[in-house]
């Protein structure tokens, strides 16, 4: 059937228009009114309208200040003195004039909030107000969100005096913060070395005051100077990681299932599992295997909790939850590679490894585009697992970009620093997934 | 002709029904209100306190609405939507501050209810001068002690710093744990620093939080701050050894099953203790932070509270303002102590029924002898970020106290100068 130009155009548009409208209105529209909100100190809480004011500020500056007697009016309309004689009210729900019998009401409209709105603009009240480029700048100094330099003190007046030190941790962490030439005579008599082990041994038997002037001097002493990842520094840890982990095991996981394994589909089966469980299972079962099952394994007896290990903790149920979806991609990839290639390299006398890098890896770009953009934008913008495992800490060592943006905006209640946060963020990953698909496309077309 | 009767009478009933349903004055008669809580150990009771009210008015229907944790989150979110709950439990001060402040709430300082509550508990809900909730529960903080590991070593309740100090060396030579951790969520850390800095501060506290909001003072200004992170080392030196790990499950279990001997929470803690371990024997006390007993006040005050939406419809208010006043019934009081095990805040009421630690609450409330939460009087920022993760992370050796006093200093800052 043949169908003019014009038609054509026009079906086009008929057929693109639903979807153009869906995406104007759950994409455009709360992106730009997230742009908006980034400039604005909103908390979250105030409404775009007062619902009361007091008496003097309502009448000397509103009224007073309201020049049109329209306006005037209208605002009255809605504004009523309450019983105790001290506030005015915003009338939420009025007398419905429609309505012939008395006493039925209904609520505002839509129309006249943003007529009130504009009237109270007038006179200059703005409960949101904008402050310009103002919350994009705090970001710079925001100590939690860089990485900063922090002292960790390891040894509090209460805690059992430690009767061995390395040599190292003893030279670097406590001597060196020493300054007073008595201190390091005392502390050295009551710490000798020992060159067998390599480390300095508490005399025994100390008398109580030697004992409780050692412990002063190591609470106050006895420190490391150390880095803090900070929000930022935390997020590109995980994506380096996650993405470079996750994609590892999955191509490893998809080139052993790619060949002829008995039970390969069920086994494809249970490394895909890991992806279908919901998460909050996924939390509660490897908190599980941290608190009781890990400690017994290593030796270790503090995983989630600990500052240091909680964020490679993470990675690991991070990696084992993504990288079965990963797998069923770089399955697809390698399945979509001719058998007679393979077979004309085998009959040619290339090597497994030969045929690895030279034919699979080179068809497989595609999927590894894929693959990498996915876990890429993912990881920047994790939220759920960390949350569900162990809310952001402890302190803020787990915290990523999200979480510190869902912190700011309902924690903090400083709604439009939070925003502001976000589209920080959503410019972030537009870039450097652009940056990487853009490589990896040039790739492609080279082979 | 049977199919045809059936269609008239099928098309009759469906015209009925859309009569009755749009018809206003058979709708209006009932009237739903919805209660929106977040103490998710009363689901049931709440349930039961609902269906008592509507049997005696029954033109009112409550509906329940339990969120527990991230509350403040899903409630700001329905106040941005314009839909929010008639009767909303809010946690004393900040939070009643702030919705009132941003005209949320209706005012109901001339309710009559208003009047049956006792005057010390009127402070948590009063902004500006006007009363914007009915103060519903009294809490506190402190250390509960297990009497039965207590009589086993022949120890006595602690009412200084160096009994405290014994009794945690003895417990812990008999391998007991004297304190049940609680390290990995943060916000135990934020009730006992802000418990440990009110006791120090004593008297000097409303004024120090005065200037503190004036942008005059330091969180290092009432208290000697050298004391105040002692406490928390003593505190941390006597935990688990796994403290970081620990969440408030298990530190229930473990003070549940004797394994701890004390633990520093609210007193919630000991109600949910009591479903693990039905015949813990407790006691309630203020932790000690010095050695004079005097100055050893309990850290209580009230917890939840109920405010009404000024949004609501006439009707709606109605109803609410009937649901408050209903509260104050003895009926309401007896179910809200026997059942909630809460603690009312109304003159007069009954509260002998509850256990031994609850009449220890109410014994230092009697007395006088506690100290506000004035954790519910930082900025709520102040609270919810720079004393809860600063204090675990000073726990966690992520921070010295020099760090976290800077930190709740500058957030202070900020939101003043907001």
């Amino acid at each position: 059937m043949i169908t003019s130009r014009k038609k054509k155009i026009f079906n086009f548009w008929l057929f693109l228009l639903p979807a153009l409208a869906v995406y104007i209105t759950f994409f455009i529209i709360p992106l730009i009114r997230g742009v908006q909100y980034s400039f604005t100190d909103w908390n979250g809480i105030v409404p775009e309208i007062p619902l009361s004011m007091k008496k003097t500020q309502f009448e000397e500056g509103v009224l007073a200040l309201l020049r049109d007697e329209e306006d005037r009016e209208y605002i009255t309309k809605y504004y009523r003195l309450d019983p105790s004689g001290s506030f005015y009210q915003l009338q939420n729900w009025i007398d419905d004039e429609a309505q012939s019998k008395a006493g039925t009401n209904r609520e505002l409209n839509d129309r006249e909030r943003k007529e009130i709105k504009r009237i109270l603009k007038k006179v200059g009240i703005t409960p949101i107000k904008y402050i310009g480029l103002q919350n994009f700048r705090e970001m710079l100094k925001d100590d939690r969100f860089l990485p900063r330099r922090v002292k960790r003190y390891l040894f509090s007046e209460f805690d059992d005096l430690p009767l061995t030190l390395k040599e190292k941790d003893f030279n670097t962490k406590l001597l060196a913060h020493i300054a007073g030439e008595e201190e390091r005579t005392f502390l050295l008599s009551v710490y000798s070395y020992n060159g067998k082990n390599k480390r300095y041994e508490l005399a025994a038997d100390l008398s109580f005051e030697t004992e409780d002037r050692l412990r002063i001097l190591l609470s106050e002493n006895y420190y490391e100077d150390r880095w803090e990842r900070g929000v930022i520094g935390f997020t590109l840890f995980f994506t380096l990681y996650n993405v470079v982990f996750a994609n590892l095991f999955a191509l490893i996981l998809a080139l052993i299932l790619d060949t002829k394994l008995r039970l390969r589909n069920a086994l494809r089966t249970m490394f895909f599992l890991p992806n279908v469980i919901s998460l909050v299972i996924v939390a509660y079962v490897w908190s599980f295997m941290f608190r009781l099952i890990f400690p017994a394994l290593t030796g270790i007896s503090v995983w989630l909790g600990s500052p240091d290990l909680a964020p490679y903790a993470t990675l690991i149920v991070a990696v084992w939850q993504g990288c079965g979806y990963l797998m069923v991609i770089y399955l697809a990839g390698l399945q979509t590679i001719p058998a007679d290639l393979i077979e004309a390299s085998e009959v040619d006398g290339a090597n497994w490894r030969q045929r690895l890098f030279r034919i699979k890896f080179p068809l497989l770009l595609p999927a590894f585009t894929i693959c990498l953009f996915y876990s890429l934008a993912n990881s920047l913008k994790t939220f759920d697992i960390l949350w569900t495992l162990n809310q952001g800490g402890p302190g803020y060592a787990t915290t990523s970009i999200v979480i510190d943006i869902y912190k700011t905006a309902f924690m903090q209640n400083r709604y439009g620093y939070a925003t502001a946060k976000a589209i920080v963020l959503c410019l972030a990953i537009i870039i450097l997934t652009s940056i990487q698909l853009s490589l990896m496309k040039r790739r492609e077309v080279e082979l | 002709m049977k199919a045809r009767l059936r269609m008239a009478i099928l098309s009759c009933l469906l015209s009925l029904v859309l009569v009755v349903g749009a018809n206003p004055f058979l709708a209006a008669e009932k009237t739903q209100i919805e209660l929106y809580y977040y103490k998710q150990e009363i689901v049931k009771q709440m349930g039961d306190m609902a269906a008592a009210f509507s049997k005696k008015y029954p033109d009112i229907s409550i509906k329940l609405t339990m969120i527990p944790n991230d509350n403040m989150v899903t409630l700001k979110a329905r106040m941005a939507s314009g839909d929010a709950p008639t009767i909303i439990q809010l946690q004393s001060y900040a939070a009643v501050y702030e919705f009132a402040a941003a005209g949320w709430l209706a005012d109901l300082t001339n309710e009559p209810v208003i009047s049956k509550v006792v005057d010390g508990a009127k402070n948590a809900v009063t902004y500006n001068g006007r009363i914007y909730a009915l103060p519903m529960d009294l809490a506190g903080i402190g250390i509960i002690y297990n009497k039965d590991i207590f009589n086993k070593y022949g120890l006595k309740p602690p009412a200084t710093f160096d009994e405290l100090r014994s009794v945690c060396s003895t417990l812990r030579k008999n391998g007991v744990v004297p304190f049940a951790a609680l390290l990995k969520a943060n916000w135990s850390m934020g009730h006992i620093i802000s418990m440990l800095h009110t006791t120090l501060a004593g008297e000097k506290l409303l004024p120090w939080l005065n200037q503190m909001n004036q942008g005059k003072a330091s969180f290092a200004d009432p208290v000697d701050t050298r004391e105040l992170f002692r406490l928390l080392d003593f505190y941390k030196a006597n935990l688990h050894d796994n403290a970081a790990e620990m969440d408030q499950a298990e530190q229930h279990a473990a003070f549940a099953s004797g394994e701890a001997a004390m633990m520093v929470q609210g007193l919630w803690a000991y109600q949910a203790c009591l479903t693990i371990n039905p015949d813990l024997n407790c006691g309630f006390i203020p932790f000690p932070v010095n050695n004079n007993p005097a100055d050893s006040k309990l850290f209580a005050d009230v917890d939840s509270t109920f405010a009404v939406a000024a949004t609501a419809s006439p009707a709606e208010m109605r109803a609410a303002k009937l649901f408050l006043e209903w509260l104050a019934t003895p009926e309401a009081i007896k179910m809200w102590v026997e059942d909630c095990k809460l603690v009312p805040t109304f003159k007069g009421a009954d509260a002998s029924g509850m256990e031994a630690p609850f009449q220890d609450l109410v014994r230092y409330m009697n007395e006088g002898k506690t100290n506000p939460w004035a954790f519910s009087m930082y900025p709520v920022a102040v609270f919810e970020e720079a004393c809860k993760t600063g204090a675990q992370e000073y726990m966690l050796g992520l921070r010295d106290a020099d760090g976290v006093i800077e930190y709740i200093d500058q957030t202070w800052k900020r939101e003043i100068s907001k």
